[in-house]
């Protein structure tokens, strides 16, 4: 099947290709390793992504990791990561300021020591939340 | 990294600034179907942590070859190995380099120190001083020697 009439064969909108994907991760925990309210923030990340993007998918797993600084414990965590799929034109100056500003308030409202968000196979640590 | 690449309609730079983000790190690219998307944290945390190679000090441009003695060459085998257990790549070579660095810096700072003149200056007694002093000829000859 060629590539111009798979979008008529599928009934599918016209319009610039939606593949830069951005990514985010939901804490689950404060830096000090006390719970935060992870549905609330996920559902917020959610919001904010869906109305900036036009869409937005979140998917909850369990974690585990080994803390090598801390004598090799092993540490279990609930991770939540919610994707972006759009157009290029859409992660933008106006975007990328107001999902900031989203990003700085989860940082400094479950005290976290980094938010984590990956922008087309571009990692982007935050760690001071002044937005 | 190179950052003259686009993301969307902006530079890495111009992301960088608005999300008031600390140096970025390419990852490449991440799955996103469903069942591979539950594996993203601990894909990223992989590729942040490591890069598979060992750990290089990208400030050693030059190479050169250093003679020792073999056990000095087997002790630093030695502590690579003992690295090596605790999941730190490492080789000998890297250690000879750090010790070597190290030593370094703490001789030039001994050297700074005594050259500004705010060591070795300590006030002693002379009786104390005298004693020092015969500790260390009898220490350098190898003697022994009493000095109560």
């Amino acid at each position: 099947m060629s590539k111009a009439n798979t979008g008529d064969w599928l009934g599918s909108m016209p319009g610039e290709r939606r593949d830069l994907v951005v990514t985010l991760f939901v804490p689950s925990q404060t830096r000090d390793g006390d719970h935060i309210d992870h549905d609330f923030w996920r559902t917020q990340a959610l919001t904010v992504m869906t109305s900036l993007f036009g869409g937005a998918t979140a998917v909850e797993c369990q974690g585990a990791w080994r803390d090598d600084e801390r004598g090799g414990g092993i540490k279990l965590e609930r991770n939540s990561t919610v994707q972006s799929y759009m157009a290029k034109t859409s992660w933008n100056n106006a975007t990328a300021t107001e999902l900031a500003k989203f990003l700085h308030y989860m940082g400094r409202e479950s005290n976290q020591g980094e938010i984590g968000l990956v922008v087309d196979g571009v990692y982007f640590p935050i760690r001071e939340f002044k937005k | 990294m190179k950052k003259t690449r686009a993301l969307g309609s902006l530079s890495i730079n111009d992301t960088q600034k608005l999300l008031g983000a600390e140096h970025p790190t390419s990852i490449g690219k991440l799955p996103a179907n469903p069942i591979e998307m539950r594996m993203v944290p601990s894909i990223v945390r992989e590729r942040l942590v490591s890069r598979g190679g060992r750990p290089s000090d990208p400030a050693w441009t030059i190479v050169r070859k250093v003679p020792m003695r073999p056990e000095t060459w087997a002790e630093l085998d030695r502590c690579a190995h003992e690295l090596q257990g605790q999941n730190v790549r490492v080789s000998a070579g890297q250690i000879a380099a750090i010790a070597l660095e190290r030593g370094i810096q703490f001789v030039s700072k001994r050297e700074n120190l005594r050259q500004s003149g705010r060591s070795f200056n300590y006030l002693v007694a002379q009786d104390a001083r005298a004693l020092a002093q015969r500790a260390s000829i009898a220490l350098s000859h190898g003697s022994l020697f009493q000095c109560v």
